[in-house]
């Protein structure tokens, strides 16, 4: 590791001790107002969520707005747009484990926060999306008394396994990580409960040499996992679609488009929340300038993959000679009657991102939470492309429908960003936001005896 | 147990005794004698108390069983073997066009109609309507008891009441008293009219039914001296010409004609195809079967007519022999402005006097009488009154009851009742409140007589203004009698008890008169042929009584028609016409969730009406479908509004509506959708409004269309080709695509040795797209309605739906039909995407769908390029609108039906689904396995004709075959061997089972390309 390129990302002035207490005290401190106030209003639109689900359940999916020919909706395009979110957590653990980058060392539990929440959210469509929920366990490959097992050959089937596993080795991953932040939780808290809590979690992490070796190892061994993890998970849920028969979905450059995709709309969302902790946390020595710079610069890498994917689209259709492929790709995206949502989605997946071109932009908070908002909101766009757009005008014209979401649709959306943001803030509130112990290994202290 | 005495069998054994630690005399310590071990009395009463728990909990909700006490067939009625359908044969009137049916009965349930083979009216086929006649039945709404001044009262107070009136109407010899009937088609009701007439002679009769065959009645009298019906004869016709009617759509015995039309309409046939020639204003389905369609206003049509006549005199002198100078020079008169192009009219006189004496000029039932006469004079001039049409005696001629056509009826009706010369009027069946002529204004006419008792359906205008409003029995119901036009006669049996406490017309009529009856002995003795019990029988089991069609030779007398042309009708103005819904009818239909939810063939529209304007109108005008439009006219004197929609190929100078929608008082369907069109009908009887005004008023309205697109875009969808070419490969409306490779792709095809290959054909030359097909399979299938609001989301579920496309200039549109259904494709997509396996391939080629597995995922209706799958979203059953919500019974009642009776319509041998489950068409797979069941052996083919399919039997035209596809033999596939066969989007390598024919055409050689 460069010791050098490792200092630059941190305040050298800091101590260990100033690092631990800075990043220790909001979490055994009396929560602030902004806390109670963020947290009461995330929990309400949680409640959302509830309360259209419960709907749902009672009435059945019409309470959506689909219908023939789009029979499916909001529900998997924000499942989508939520698992796109979730790549970039453990990418940004993982691949920069792998590779050395000591910069993610301030913002990678963020990162890994971020995308368990948002896989629980993606999870929850799936179940309740079915007509009849009660039968979702249909799913799971159980013995049962009708001899009938999923459909192994199904995109369906490797979807749920894909999902589940990210899902758990994400989880596993964070939660590794934090060990020895737990443990140091445990060694300050002045309350029993928060004494028996962490100490609970913190498995018993002591901090002496053989098991600070044997953590390092097991660690680069969950990064080795995860790496090929956030790539097959991106390919397989890309794999939902493009087995289908439908232009717009049968194409095999989706697990390249999901993947830019996913890794675009996760930076720009952890360069927000990472700009939302620092101002909120005064974590400013901690989460750097140069690490919102970093993240934006990746963001804007995954962007350039993701227009040259627009790209390839384009010449695909236009090269295939393809009727309806040309219909749907070309035709009926640029002047269909949802073309202003794709052009929305150019706008502000191509054009706006752009402007991180611009060191200005890529280091001033301000502005880059409008760029990276701004890729929010196409990267959703772009979901509703990909789903709707390819089916609501398919083969047969005769069949052809439109489809606008119903309340229900949109309550239950906003519930699932309730749901993630309180997670999100409970997750601000009692564990350690910042990886103390790596940053310390950043820090010029911890290498002081050692040789330059 | 374990005591000192416990032996053992080693030192070793003693001490692991005395430590605790093995059992004594067990040899085997897993438990294997514990049943065989003495109980302890805290276990006994443990499992005691455990026992009496769970059974408590089970009684107290675990376990349902139904409240009610159940009853066995004790004695089983004769012939009935349970879960085996009957069949009986009974007939359907709707005004003049009586058809034979056959109906199925599951257990004393009627649950389907059939077409009756033997029925010369059917030949085994049926409309939508008749289809739809079952539902009726089972209609919530219809009235279960009778209405004293809006009370329910029991039925023996409604005899009282009969015999009450007959008590005081008796003396005076029935002054004061009127009887208004709708059409009649039945001998035994009007025998009962008879018999009620000769109880009171001063009796006042009086009829009224708006949409009639009058006005070519008149128009005979005219032209023969007497009261005969043209009956063309479409097989053997060579050239049709289609003058503003729909013969193959909403007219009468339209059952009939699709089926002779639809045999000429393939080049095989012996005698070459037919060529359909159309004149029409709005786009009917026989305008879009014509091979030339001409866009003609209704009111401009006799100028057509005379503009042909003239141009075939001009061709031929024999033609112009049949018409007097003094009559040629009128014509000539009314033939200005000239309605037809010349390039046209000259091929169609070509075509027309090419095909002397096998051709047909067909007038339209809403044309008045002069278009009837120069229908008759061309007809006659061209050889083809006796050849090609014959003529029926009007049934029931010179019955006093025909006195007066209908509209002058009812006028006269009316006009005595505000005379307060009516102290008592029985109203028998129809709705003439709702269906008069607004400008009648017949409800303040009928409030000025002190009684009215009408025998009502359901609690209808009619109703709301009786003083007693008897309910009527269904045709499924009672007792009766029909004769066909052409004099045919049926005999109507019951297959079900009144559902409510209803009586028939018969029973009121007799009751009247005096002599009560039962329905069954009057019908009986009205036919003296039918003494004999085995000729009852039979004429109950063939649904028809022998004989032959009555047919009389005419004599035509063109001297007369003359007199008819005096006056040159007045110059042309933007017209308004109505018409019957193809649907709805008269609007008797129009509580009915079947039919409300058949799209309009045309512009595919459910649940309401719209006023029909040409596209260059709307440019005009500026609106756009939906808008409302406020309409005026000289006639009009109640302001009326209706929304518009742009349709392709109407006339420019005319604007249509069809009737029998905005009902307000009619039941739970009929209210708030469409507009009411008899409010622009005028008591002259005639359904054309002129000089029609049109202003925008800025509103708007959703018109509920089940296809929102109707443009091919340009794909190789709808094929089609002409007569000389369809032996070759057909043209397309499209970019031709490579057919889809042979070989396998990545899928699989599922390969079986299954001895029964199941297949279709659609013949889209023949289809017409009546619609006929897709009540039919929402009958069988149990198939709910959705409603106005599914329909708007996109949630019909129609498995078979007819996809209409517009092809060519906007004004000069021709309308082609595609029926879609799920093809069964042989490597499905819907297949490959089920998570969970609830759909897979039967070994017979369905695709079969495992409703009791299915999650309602929906990837495979996604990945459906056909989007032939309908998803359960609601459960239909307690959402439709027809049927009455089932109480939910406890909290995870998920499924809950609806309520009787519409639940009585169910096929028992189709799943009926729950909501979230997917569906699709099955071919019919209840209707294999039954043939199967069948069969005298198994893993045999199962022989041609023993399986047809619901859409197949119900199909007017013959356009869909169905067998199987490994008999050489089968129809079905020797039609998937002719050249125009082709499989529908059959590039995309699904290899559909379902494939068409492309549709072939038989252009005039003049106006190829036209």
């Amino acid at each position: 590791m460069s010791q050098a390129a490792a200092e630059a990302y941190v305040d050298p002035s800091l101590t260990p001790g100033e690092l631990t207490r800075s990043i220790a005290e909001p979490v055994e401190a009396r929560p602030p107002r902004w806390w109670m106030v963020g947290a009461a209003g995330a929990a309400s639109l949680a409640l959302l969520f509830v309360g259209s689900v419960g709907w749902l359940f009672w009435k059945g999916v019409g309470v959506w707005g689909l219908g023939s020919p789009t029979f499916w909706g909001f529900d998997i395009i924000n499942m989508v747009f939520w698992v796109g979110i979730a790549h970039t957590g453990t990418a940004v653990t993982s691949f920069m484990t792998l590779s050395r980058q000591p910069w993610k060392n301030g913002i990678n539990r963020i990162a890994e926060a971020m995308t368990i929440f948002a896989v629980l959210c993606a999870a929850l469509f799936p179940l309740i999306h079915v007509g009849r929920p009660w039968l979702a366990y249909y799913f799971f490959p159980l013995p049962n008394s009708m001899g009938i097992w999923p459909n192994f050959k199904g995109p369906i089937f490797a979807d749920f396994f894909a999902l589940n596993t990210y899902l758990y080795v994400s989880a596993l991953f964070w939660y590794l990580g934090m060990l020895p932040d737990l443990a140091a939780l445990r060694d300050r808290a002045t309350n029993k409960i928060a004494f028996w809590a962490y100490g609970l979690l913190a498995l018993g992490w002591r901090g002496g040499a053989r098991q600070w070796s044997q953590y390092q190892k097991a660690y680069l061994l969950m990064a080795a996992i995860g790496t090929p993890l956030v790539l097959s998970v991106c390919a397989i849920v890309s794999m939902t679609f493009a087995p289908s028969i439908l232009p717009g979905w049968h194409a095999t450059i989706f697990p390249l488009y999901f993947l830019t995709g996913a890794l675009a709309a996760g930076f720009s969302m952890l360069g927000m929340l990472a700009v939302f902790t620092r101002s909120f946390f005064g974590f400013k020595r901690l989460i750097t300038e140069k690490h919102l710079e970093t993240i934006n610069k990746w963001t804007l890498a995954c962007i350039l993959g993701v227009a040259y994917v627009y790209l390839v689209e384009f010449f695909i259709a236009w090269y295939s000679g393809n009727l309806y492929e040309r219909f749907t790709i070309i035709h009926n995206r640029l002047g269909g009657p949802y073309a202003a949502i794709y052009w929305t989605m150019l706008a502000c997946n191509v054009l706006i991102p752009q402007l991180f071109w611009l060191k200005r932009f890529r280091t001033r908070q301000n502005l880059m939470v409008f760029v990276c908002l701004a890729i929010t909101v196409g990267m959703w766009c772009e979901r509703f492309v990909i789903l709707v757009l390819s089916v609501h005008r398919d083969f047969l014209p005769g069949s052809w429908g439109m489809y606008a979401p119903s309340l229900v649709e949109v309550a239950t959306f906003l519930g699932t960003i309730g749901i993630f943001l309180t997670m999100f803030l409970a997750f601000l509130k009692f564990l350690p936001v910042i990886s103390m112990a790596e940053v310390k290994h950043s820090l010029p202290s911890s290498h002081a005896g050692s040789a330059p | 147990m374990k005591t000192e005495k416990t032996p053992w069998r080693s030192p070793e054994h003693k001490a692991r005794i005395e430590a605790g630690l093995a059992e004594g005399t067990r040899e085997f310590t897993g438990g294997e004698s514990a049943l065989s071990a003495p109980i302890e009395r805290r276990d006994l009463l443990k499992t005691a108390g455990a026992m009496a728990a769970m059974l408590g909990a089970a009684s107290c909700g675990l376990v349902r069983r139904p409240e009610e006490s159940i009853q066995p067939y004790s004695v089983a009625p004769e012939d009935a073997a349970a879960g085996k359908p009957l069949f009986y044969a009974t007939a359907m009137a709707v005004g003049e066009d009586v058809t034979g049916l056959l109906v199925e009965s599951h257990e004393g349930r009627p649950t389907k109609v059939e077409g009756n083979p033997l029925h010369p009216a059917s030949l085994g086929a049926t409309s939508a309507r008749h289809q739809a006649w079952v539902l009726d039945l089972y209609d919530p709404d219809r009235l279960r008891r009778s209405l004293h001044e809006g009370l329910p009262v029991d039925p023996s107070r409604v005899a009282q009441a009969l015999d009450d009136i007959r008590a005081k109407l008796l003396p005076n010899g029935g002054e004061g008293s009127a009887l208004l009937l709708p059409s009649v088609t039945s001998p035994s009701l009007l025998r009962a009219v008879d018999l009620v007439r000769a109880s009171f002679p001063k009796l006042a009769l009086h009829r009224y039914e708006p949409l009639t065959l009058d006005t070519a009645y008149a128009a005979s009298i005219t032209a023969f001296g007497r009261e005969v019906l043209p009956r063309p004869e479409f097989a053997r016709a060579d050239v049709i010409l289609s003058c503003d009617g729909d013969f193959l759509g909403s007219d009468p015995f339209s059952v009939a004609n699709t089926r002779a039309f639809a045999s000429r309409r393939d080049p095989r046939h012996p005698r070459g195809m037919n060529r359909l020639w159309a004149m029409e204003g709005a786009f009917t389905i026989t305008g879009a079967a014509a091979d030339h369609r001409m866009r003609v206003p209704r009111s401009r049509i006799p100028a057509a007519l005379a503009q042909l006549f003239i141009a075939l005199s001009r061709l031929d002198a024999g033609v112009a022999a049949a018409a007097n100078p003094a009559l040629a020079e009128r014509l000539r008169a009314w033939a200005a402005p000239a309605p037809l192009a010349s390039r046209e009219l000259n091929a169609l006189a070509q075509d027309l006097l090419g095909a002397r004496g096998r051709g047909a000029v067909v007038v339209g039932p809403r044309q008045g009488v002069a278009s009837h006469l120069l229908g008759t004079l061309l007809n006659q001039a061209l050889g083809n009154l006796g050849t090609t049409i014959a003529h029926a005696p009007r049934p029931f001629a010179g019955h006093p009851l025909f006195a007066r056509g209908p509209f002058e009826s009812l006028a006269a009706l009316a006009a005595s009742a505000r005379e307060g010369r009516i102290q008592t009027l029985f109203i028998l069946g129809g709705d003439p409140v709702h269906t008069a002529p607004r400008d009648l204004d017949l409800p303040s006419a009928l409030k000025k007589i002190p009684s009215i008792i009408t025998l009502s359906d359901r609690k209808d205008h009619t109703a709301a203004l009786a003083h007693w409003a008897i309910a009527r029995s269904h045709g499924l119901e009672g007792w009766g009698d029909a004769v066909t036009v052409d004099g045919r006669a049926s005999i109507l049996q019951p297959l079900i008890t009144p559902l409510g406490e209803s009586f028939g017309e018969i029973e009121v009529l007799t009751r009247l008169a005096g002599a009560p009856a039962k329905a069954a002995d009057f019908v009986r003795r009205t036919w003296p042929s039918l003494a004999a019990e085995g000729a009852w029988r039979k004429a109950l089991h063939d649904g028809i009584l022998e004989g032959e069609d009555a047919r009389v030779a005419v004599s035509f007398d063109g001297g007369k028609l003359g007199a008819f042309f005096k006056d040159v009708p007045p110059a042309p103005s933007l017209e308004l016409s109505l018409d019957g819904d193809p649907a709805l009818h008269d609007g008797r239909f129009a509580n009915h969730a079947w039919l409300q939810e058949t799209p309009n063939p045309i512009s595919k529209h459910t649940w309401g009406n719209a006023l029909w304007i040409s596209p260059a109108l709307a440019a005009k005008l500026g609106a756009k479908n939906g808008e409302v439009l406020a309409i005026a006219a000289a006639t009009v004197k109640i302001p009326f509004e209706a929304p518009v929609w742009v349709a392709p190929g109407q006339a420019d100078e005319s604007v249509s509506l069809t009737l029998g929608h905005g009902q307000k008082t009619i039941g739970r369907l009929g209210e708030g959708w469409g507009v009411d069109g008899y409010a622009l009908l005028s008591t002259t009887g005639s359904f054309t409004v002129a000089g029609v005004t049109l202003k925008r008023t800025g509103k708007h309205v959703v018109l509920a269309s089940v296809q929102d697109h109707q443009s091919l875009e340009g794909r190789d969808l709808y094929r089609e080709t002409d007569a000389a070419h369809a032996e070759a490969r057909p043209h397309t409306h499209g970019e031709e695509h490579a057919p889809g490779s042979e070989d396998d792709g990545l899928v699989a095809t599922p390969k079986s040795d299954a001895p029964n290959q199941w297949g279709m054909v659609v013949d889209l030359g023949k289809c017409t797209g009546c619609n006929a097909c897709l009540v039919g399979c929402q009958a069988e299938n149990n198939i709910p309605a959705v409603g106005r609001e599914g329909v708007l989301r996109g949630r019909e579920m129609h498995w078979i739906r007819l996809d209409r496309y517009f092809t060519g200039e906007a004004s000069e549109a021709r309308l082609v039909t595609q029926p879609v259904a799920c093809v069964q494709c042989e490597a499905a997509p819907c297949e490959q995407v089920c998570p969970v396996n609830a759909t897979s391939h039967s070994r017979e080629g369905l695709s079969d769908i495992a409703y009791n597995r299915c999650i309602g995922m929906r990837y495979c209706a996604n990945n459906c390029p056909y989007k032939a799958r309908r998803f359960n979203f609601l459960d239909w059953h307690q959402e439709s609108p027809q049927s009455a919500p089932k109480k939910r019974e406890h909290l995870f009642d998920l499924f809950r039906e609806s309520e009787a009776p519409v639940k009585m319509q169910r096929n028992p041998d189709v799943t009926v689904r729950m909501r979230g489950v997917m569906e699709k068409c099955t071919y019919c797979v209840q209707r294999i396995n039954a043939a199967r069941a069948a069969a005298p052996r198994d893993g045999q083919p199962l022989p041609e004709g023993s399986v047809t399919t619901a859409c197949q039997q119900a199909c007017p035209a013959g356009a869909i075959e169905f067998g199987n596809l490994l008999d050489p033999k089968s129809r079905v596939r020797r039609l998937k061997e002719l050249p125009r066969q082709y499989a529908l989007l059959g590039e995309l390598g699904v290899k559909p089972r379902t494939t068409y024919l492309a549709a072939v055409r038989n252009p005039h050689p003049d106006l190829k390309g036209a």
